[in-house]
């Protein structure tokens, strides 16, 4: 036997030649001696049937594509398995060869046993460091985007992306409750529609109603738990699904859903962080709906619901600017009930709450869209009307009047109710360009004891 | 960013002839249609392309939540042929890409006037009684395998960029990223292919179907291409004499000659 032979077959390390496709044409006797393989067994078969199954989807995918593109791989980590089923974890270098004008792949196998259990412990050890760091990174994020939102909207949304980046789902969305009846799509898009009622059976419905998460890891399963939705979800693309209320005091404000496209194995991870998630927005939610209530107290009347004097100067504050900016008229309509205090007297104060209540449901539906009607205090009221034609303010009036002089609930006709009205006319021009909104109110103030005195029940008009 | 710019679309042929699109399969791109794709642009409309995440497609436009099931691409591929106005096209897909291709043609049926399917599988792991040749234990070693040899592929693409006088830019450190975020679409596409289940899809195909499917191909075996004959109405299997997953590359003409044969 030559001295080149004898390298050949002694080499420390396996030597192997293959056609094109992988069959084997020769292997030295180091491979056989670690393989444990007869040489008959090796060669004219495939180098991949030595290969563990998840190594033959790697030589097959990523391996041989590699090759055939650039002629050449190097340090390449497989999994051999021996003939008496052991397995031999290598490193494997191959080169295409066209040297003697046929094409042969030479490969050499390198034991690669020490330097794979050591690099197993570095490649878990950075599996679990980089999916703490995505953990804390998707956490970090979120909590930034839910303390710079300041609507239901904002907040939805940044939940939406942060629940994308930590599931790759297809759809992701959440749902608020809206009137304790309905669940509905405040942020990103829901497969079946943005608004279902809570008493439908779906995942949604029952993670927002046991304030448990509903998981659902494959079509089977969405079949099995929702036989009702499961045909409509199919049609949608959704083959897994996971829902997460988010809870606040005890029970669902809303739902954050993640829909896929394929099964999907949605083991602790991904439920975990959901929930993180959800915990950590519940609180800012209850917080900007508690602003809300705040702003909207501030600037309504608790008894009726209309818009107080704030308010009221607030909007005829922008719309002075509004009428100078465009040159056109409004009018601001004082109103005082005439008849109220005989009421409040004779019947009390519950009674006179009626009153005022069910005056200024009147007020409120007479009033056009672009009017704001509001409460200033006591048995006041006011209108705000942009782009008002000054010859049909009377008209207007006339109609505020005959509203409130129709028959009250509960209240005897005995004790009359009518309306003393004042309105302030603005046309905008050079000389008044110092008006203010208190002094619109104050001359239809005027205008309105005008009425009084001159025996209630009718409507005095001043310009400004 | 268009869609023929993002999936690195390439037409070849007079554009009277009949179309013939090619998609290929996971771990590749198209290049890996070169001895076969060449073969029919006298007399049809060739194109070619890579799917978002490989070859020389627009990585930035990878989108972990569309491309987490064959819908994602499938959807492309429609943008593609709808971009291209392509009508009753031969659609010649390999691997994963066969089943893209199926998807497709269950959504816009008038654009595909037939598939061929080479080495096609609707679900890689075994399940119940269904054969599919693999465990999803096997899925998972396959990524950790493409895991531990970051290295390896950095090193081998690294070869390839170095001696590239047109790409300077290139220094060790971009390879370096390149190759992470190689292995990071490699690892979620990988997932999405080999472990998503379409059978029940099956059913729905009314193009008509050419299954074709190697003698002794690991990764998609005639049992797979059996079971798909069955459940796609009227298809037709033919297994083919050559050895492994890339019939395209080990037996170009006997591929033409079967896609030929076909459509006659």
């Amino acid at each position: 036997m030559s001295d080149a032979d004898d390298l050949f077959h002694r080499a420390p390390c396996g030597l192997l030649s293959t056609t094109p496709d992988g069959t084997v044409t020769a292997v030295n006797d180091t491979f056989l001696h670690w393989t444990g393989y007869e040489r008959d067994t090796v060669v004219d078969s495939y180098f991949m049937d030595r290969l563990t199954p998840g190594s033959k989807l790697f030589y097959e995918t990523r391996f041989m594509p590699m090759l055939q593109t650039h002629g050449h791989v190097k340090e390449m980590a497989l999994e051999l398995v021996r003939a008496d089923g052991s397995k031999l974890p290598i490193f494997v270098n191959s080169t295409v060869d066209d040297a003697d004008g046929n094409r042969h792949i030479r490969t050499a196998v390198f034991d690669a046993t020490t330097r794979h259990d050591y690099e197993r412990h570095l490649l878990e050890a950075r599996r679990t460091a980089e999916a703490s760091v995505a953990r804390v990174r998707i956490l970090e994020q979120a909590a930034t985007g839910f303390s710079l939102a300041s609507t239901e909207a904002e907040l939805s949304q940044a939940l939406v992306q942060a629940a994308q980046q930590a599931t790759d789902a297809a759809q992701v969305g959440v749902m608020l409750v809206q009137d304790a009846t309905h669940l509905e799509v405040v942020a990103g898009k829901h497969p079946l529609g943005d608004r279902m009622p809570l008493s439908d059976r779906s995942p949604e419905t029952e993670a927002a109603r046991l304030g448990t998460s509903v998981t659902c890891g494959s079509p089977a399963e969405i079949t099995e738990q929702f036989p009702e939705s499961a045909a409509a979800l199919r049609s949608a693309r959704v083959e897994a699904l996971i829902v997460v209320p988010i809870i606040q005091d005890g029970s669902a404000s809303g739902v954050l859903y993640c829909a896929f496209g394929r099964p999907r194995n949605l083991d602790e991870r991904i439920p975990n962080l959901l929930t993180a998630l959800t915990s950590q927005a519940a609180p800012v939610l209850h917080r900007i709906r508690l602003q809300r209530q705040i702003e909207h107290n501030a600037l309504h009347d608790s008894l009726t619901g209309l818009p107080n004097r704030t308010m009221l100067r607030r909007t005829l504050e922008r719309s002075i600017v509004a009428s100078q900016r465009h040159t056109r008229s409004l009018a601001v309509v004082f109103l005082d009930l005439d008849g109220f205090k005989a009421i409040n007297d004779t019947l009390g104060h519950s009674a006179g709450d009626s009153t005022l209540r069910q005056v200024s449901a009147r007020l409120a539906a007479a009033a056009r869209r672009d009017e704001v009607v509001g409460r200033l205090g006591g048995d006041e009221f006011l209108l705000v009307c942009d782009e008002v034609d000054p010859n049909s303010v009377q008209q207007l009036a006339g109609r505020l009047r005959d509203t409130i002089e129709q028959p009250l609930d509960d209240i005897p006709s005995t004790l009359p109710l009518s309306a003393s009205i004042g309105i302030c006319v603005f046309q905008p021009s050079a000389a008044n360009v110092e008006v203010t909104a208190d002094l619109l109110i104050q001359l239809a103030d005027t205008a309105m004891y005008e009425s009084k005195r001159l025996g209630k029940a009718r409507t005095t008009v001043v310009s400004a | 960013m268009t869609t023929l710019v993002r999936n690195n679309v390439s037409v070849l042929g007079d554009a009277m002839n009949r179309p013939m699109i090619f998609g290929h399969g996971y771990g590749t791109s198209q290049q890996m249609w070169r001895l076969v794709a060449p073969q029919f642009i006298d007399d049809h409309r060739v194109v070619l392309f890579d799917h978002v995440g490989s070859g020389n497609s627009d990585l930035s436009a990878y989108d972990r939540g569309k491309y987490d099931s064959l819908h994602g691409y499938a959807d492309d591929l429609l943008e593609i042929m709808r971009e291209l106005d392509l009508h009753d096209a031969v659609f010649v897909g390999h691997s994963v890409s066969a089943m893209i291709g199926m998807l497709a043609a269950q959504q816009e049926p008038e654009r595909f006037g037939a598939l061929v399917l080479v080495g096609a599988s609707p679900r890689y792991t075994n399940d119940g009684d269904y054969v599919g040749g693999f465990e999803p234990a096997d899925v998972e070693a396959l990524l950790d395998t493409i895991d531990s040899n970051f290295l390896g592929f950095a090193h081998t693409m690294a070869s390839v960029f170095m001696g590239n006088p047109d790409r300077p830019e290139l220094t060790a450190e971009l390879i370096d990223s390149f190759a992470r975020t190689d292995v990071t679409v490699a690892q979620h596409f990988g997932r999405v292919t080999f472990l998503s289940d379409v059978r029940h899809h099956l059913s729905q195909v009314s193009t008509p179907c050419l299954i074709l499917q190697s003698a002794d191909d690991v990764v998609a075996p005639v049992v797979v291409g059996e079971y798909l004959e069955q459940q796609i109405p009227g298809s037709e299997l033919a297994v083919l004499d050559i050895a492994g997953h890339y019939a395209h590359l080990s037996n170009p003409q006997e591929l033409e000659r079967q896609i030929r044969r076909y459509l006659s």
